[in-house]
């Protein structure tokens, strides 16, 4: 009796699992993720596509940032899409995780915008086919500010003269601690994100907000809270708030807003952003995109590729997506006469610069706002600033940390073609990775004798000195003539040893 | 119970009193078994298949465990529990040992997949190695009678007609369009086109001197090898443009170049590390830097938060226990109100009433006194902001629990008190609270560990606004408690590195448990309290 429950038992589980697996098998179709916007325009492309090569075509909603991080999950379980919708600055985190694959324009790059191409290139490869960009503008209340001013300095004698002869509340707000809507302020004066590598790539360990011209910025502002011409604890509902009330004169935002300043009643203009003395003519914001790429988890990367090329990359599809859309388009054959606004977005944008999309941007978004924050409160710039440069050294350190590189900060640094002595970040005295695991370099150094120590990721956060000792003595190199020097660092027990030929 | 009362397919003589009702049940329990072991399997198979090992697992244990508890009669008062025991395994135990194993690897950004798979993928994005001088042409395939694929290619210079395996032909003046049939053969519809190219990517073109690869979309005349491939015994990646060999690293979980730099563009894969993320942790100043203040200030906040609502909820309870306190019902019902909107809408109004510029509170102040406090943005009117809104938001919650408590105390023992001559503050003191404590207790207990890792409050009141610390190693806010400044450090600024995340968060539920366990010790002194009254 009880064996042939079982047996029927045994049946039954065999039947159901064979029906649900049944259900659960992969289907053919081509999945796309976009957001809700773009979701029902491509639903009708899809209906074309399947029409003429007989692929079913499954659209799912999700926002961007929930794409990226569900991609990035469910990608590599199999469960992804085959195309998605992304922000251009994700594409750093896609490739780091190998979770999209490059695309081959072709001839077809020339109908694309340059800046388009340039945001969807990353770390000379191509990986989208982009329908965007956008950039922030200057929005000015014509009557109370009849003239768009040159530069920073201007805007600060405006805000004074309004704060002299009461003409509206403020002349100038800016988001308080919000790094993208400040950046244009640092870019003029020529402050900047990261240094740039002779061959385009960023130099992580050149932070470009503490430089002359990122101070020379950080001062303005202080000078400004300081004075009363701005206030913190400002937001976009704050700025469209005043502005809406005729008591703001000027104030930065995107094209994602375009509808609501139409709304706010004022009679507006749309420039580019202020220059600086001793800085750039124009300001420039930073530049972002957004498009469609290919998952590299996808087994349809030839449907993929002709939805994109023949169905999307199409003047129909593009100048759809503009039509609903409202931000500049990527692809050149739109006609965007029908929304001026747009058009005077573009004109700020000349020149903009495109936002990092490296994974190393997390380290500064945090650090930046924090220091902008404290600016606004009446923090010193100089510190707030220094402080900053300091944190996105710190976790770029701790999250590269994976990913060693081996400098030897010392007296002999210049000797070997460094800006300065004592310099972790400077990469002549790398040391390279060996099979055997240690990391080994090899240098013509100069008679004399010189302390040094050992730095990993270029920064002084960890380092190593004399017997491997963490933040340990300086080692010590004595060197009777001009030799050649073999330095051989071992990462486990940290202890460096030398070879002088 | 199960195996031994069941009679299937025995209508008669069975000794249940409702033999068929009988029969139908244990039919419908074996079907809802079987059901639940298929689905199980499934699972099981699904996650074995995607090599989630982990996972199926935790599902073969649950199934395991079901199936024992249905067979297994002296096991069977264990069947009420099992829907709780199979939840707890699978979003409880799972995950914390889930945690704790991800700790000791590298998972995350760019060490997300395991070495198999990143294999895979690099092979898959590195794509081809195409010659630069090669001809390239778009590509239309044609198919004959005998299914054989044929492609018509053209480009600038030349257009071609090349069958698989046949010789190359070229066409002079050839027309606009491919034209629908060409020497025997037909033009592949539009429908099989994209079949018929995946298919022509494994056929041979051309001969062995002149030959032509289909790649994609379009043919190149001419070999194309993959870019990059995986050599098992070097295990390596090597770069087949330039044979660079790049050494898999088991150490950082990278395919390492000869310069020491990992493979660019491509991802790398997931190691164990050790402790690694534990001594990282050690080093990292975040966690050396404001973390005692912040500490202070998260035990703070959380005793304030419980005190203040406590008091306030209170007195509510004890203002609406009076019989003689009109409109009662309807007073009770409004104050309930800040409990019964979510709690997200009410942080957002609060942020927005508190706002240096335009909030309700900051203009009546303006008005009244000529100043604007930053409620949002000073360091301690930020944390007093903080403890104001939580104030509102958890005061109903006591009010509620304590009117429950205060019926609950005995009538006679407020008799005896006025008896003996006890004034209302002695009797709050001598009788009410004491009494009341002893049945809210742990609910002082609860509600302190909930605000200890109130992260929504903290997060959406003084997110972006809020002041800094200055002089910190890391972003820390002068309102941030430990989760939200430990949920900054591990994801916060530098992108997602989960097995960094975890060490800290099994460090952090190492101190919540050391909390809460003092916690407990403080309730038991409670309960001898309250034996004694």
């Amino acid at each position: 009796m009880l064996r042939r429950r079982f047996l029927t038992l045994f049946v039954l589980v065999l039947v159901a699992a064979a029906i649900s697996l049944g259900a659960v098998a992969q289907d053919d179709a081509l999945v796309i993720w976009a957001d809700g916007e773009r979701a029902p325009l491509l639903a009708e492309l899809a209906t074309q596509f399947t029409e003429e090569f007989g692929v079913p075509v499954e659209i799912q909603q999700f926002g961007l940032g929930e794409a990226r991080d569900q991609l990035l999950v469910a990608g590599p379980a199999g469960e992804g899409p085959d195309i998605l919708i992304t922000a251009h600055d994700s594409i750093g985190q896609f490739v780091a995780n190998g979770a999209i694959v490059p695309v081959n324009l072709g001839d077809r790059v020339s109908e694309f915008t340059d800046l388009s191409i340039d945001l969807f290139t990353y770390n000379n490869q191509f990986w989208g086919i982009p329908y965007a960009t956008e950039n922030i503008a200057l929005i000015r209340n014509v009557d109370l500010v009849p003239e768009a001013p040159a530069t920073w300095d201007d805007v600060r004698t405006i805000a004074e003269q309004f704060k002299a002869d009461g003409t509206a509340d403020y002349a100038f707000l800016v988001q308080t601690g919000n790094t993208y809507h400040n950046f244009p302020i640092t870019s003029a004066w020529g402050g900047y994100i990261f240094g740039q590598n002779e061959d385009g790539t960023f130099n992580v360990a050149d932070v470009g907000l503490g430089s002359e011209g990122g101070l020379t910025a950080a001062h303005w502002l202080s000078g400004m809270y300081a004075d009363g011409l701005m206030v913190p604890n400002v937001n976009d509902d704050v700025v469209f708030e005043f502005f809406g009330a005729g008591e703001l004169g000027m104030f930065v935002t995107g094209p994602w807003f375009s509808q609501r300043i139409i709304d706010s009643g004022v009679n507006y203009s749309i420039d580019p952003l202020p220059g600086a003395v001793g800085g750039k003519e124009v300001g420039t914001p930073f530049a972002g995109g957004q498009g469609f790429v290919i998952s590299a988890f996808s087994d349809k990367q030839l449907e993929a590729e002709t939805f994109l090329l023949d169905f999307v990359a199409t003047p129909e599809f593009m100048q759809a997506i503009f039509d609903q859309g409202g931000r500049p388009p990527a692809f050149l054959a739109v006609d965007t006469s029908a929304d001026p606004n747009i058009a005077a977005f573009t004109a700020a944008g000349v020149g903009a610069i495109p936002m990092p999309a490296i994974p190393e941007m997390a380290a500064v978004w945090g650090a930046s706002d924090a220091a902008l924050t404290a600016i606004s409160t009446g923090g010193d710039a100089d510190e707030a600033i220094a402080g900053a440069v300091a944190q996105i050294a710190n976790a770029i350190g701790l999250m590269s940390s994976t990913e060693r590189i081996v400098t030897l900060p010392g007296a002999f640094n210049m000797a070997l073609g460094c800006a300065g002595d004592w310099d972790p970040a400077c990469r002549n005295t790398e040391l390279t990775l060996q099979d055997d695991g240690t990391y080994a370099g090899t240098f013509d150094i100069p008679a004399g004798t010189y302390e040094y120590k050992v730095a990993i990721n270029l920064s002084w956060a960890e380092n190593y000195g004399a017997d491997g000792a963490k933040d340990g003595a300086n080692l010590v190199l004595e060197l009777a003539a001009d030799s050649t020097v073999t330095f051989v660092f071992d990462d486990t027990t940290h202890v460096v040893t030398t070879t002088v030929e | 119970m199960a195996v031994a009362n069941a009679k299937v397919g025995v209508p008669a003589g069975a000794p249940s009193s409702h033999p068929q009702n009988s029969t139908l049940w244990t039919v419908l329990k074996y079907l809802g078994l079987a059901l639940f072991n298929a689905f199980t399997l499934l699972l099981v198979y699904a996650f074995f298949r995607d090599e989630n090992l982990g996972l199926a697992a935790v599902f073969l244990v649950i199934g395991v465990g079901m199936n024992t508890i249905f067979f297994v009669p002296s096991l069977y008062p264990l069947r009420w529990m099992s829907p709780g025991l199979a939840l707890i395994t699978l979003l409880v135990i799972y995950p914390i040992i889930y945690t704790v194993l991800t700790s000791f690897t590298n998972f995350g950004d760019g060490h997300r997949l395991p070495k198999s798979q990143a294999i895979t993928q690099i092979e898959r994005i590195g794509g081809f190695i195409i010659p630069e001088d090669a001809p390239r042409y778009s590509v239309v395939p044609y198919r004959n009678d005998a299914g054989t694929v044929a492609l018509w290619l053209s480009n600038a210079t030349e257009t071609i007609f090349v069958p698989s395996g046949g010789a190359i032909q070229t066409i002079t003046d050839p027309p606009a369009e491919p034209p629908a049939d060409y020497d025997g053969y037909t033009q592949v519809p539009r429908r099989e086109l994209l079949p018929t190219l995946r298919e022509a990517q494994s056929l041979p073109f051309g001969d062995e001197d002149d030959v032509i690869t289909v790649s994609g979309r379009e043919a190149i005349r001419a070999t194309i090898v993959p870019r990059f491939d995986y050599d098992e015994a070097q295990d390596a990646i090597i770069d087949r443009t330039d044979d660079t060999i790049y050494r898999a690293n088991e150490k950082t979980g990278y395919f390492v170049g000869p310069n020491g730099r990992p493979l660019q563009n491509q991802p790398g894969y997931r190691v164990g590390v050790g402790l690694y993320n534990f001594e990282r942790m050690i080093s990292d100043p975040g966690l050396r830097g404001p973390l005692i203040d912040i500490f202070v200030w998260t035990v703070a906040f959380a005793f304030l938060s419980v005190l203040l609502t406590f008091i306030v909820g209170l007195a509510m309870a004890l203002v609406m226990n009076d019989p003689r306190m009109p409109g009662r019902t309807i007073i009770r019902s409004l104050l309930i109100i800040p409990y019964a909107i979510p709690g997200v809408i009410s942080i957002v109004v609060w942020r927005g009433m508190l706002n240096l510029n335009l909030g309700v509170i900051t203009n009546v102040w303006n008005d009244l006194f000529g100043v604007r406090p930053g409620f949002l943005i000073d360091p301690w009117l930020a944390k007093f902001s903080i403890l104001l809104v939580n104030t509102w938001l958890g005061y109903p919650y006591m009010m509620l629990i304590c009117s429950g408590a205060l019926q609950a105390i005995p009538s006679d023992v407020y008799e005896a008190a006025a008896v003996d001559g006890a004034k209302p503050w002695q009797r709050f003191w001598g009788i009410t609270l004491p009494l009341l404590l002893v049945s809210v207790g742990p609910l002082l207990i609860a509600s302190f560990t909930f605000n200890f890792n109130n992260y929504l409050l903290i997060e959406a009141l003084t997110g972006a606004d809020a002041p800094n610390i200055p002089n910190s190693p890391v972003p820390a806010r002068y309102t941030d408690i430990l989760i939200s400044y430990t949920y900054n450090i591990a994801f916060g600024n530098r992108g997602s590195d989960y097995g960094y995340a975890s060490a800290i968060t099994i460090v952090i539920f190492l101190v919540v448990a050391v909390v809460t366990l003092m916690q407990y010790r403080f309730t038991k002194t409670w309960e001898q309290v309250g034996e004694n009254v």
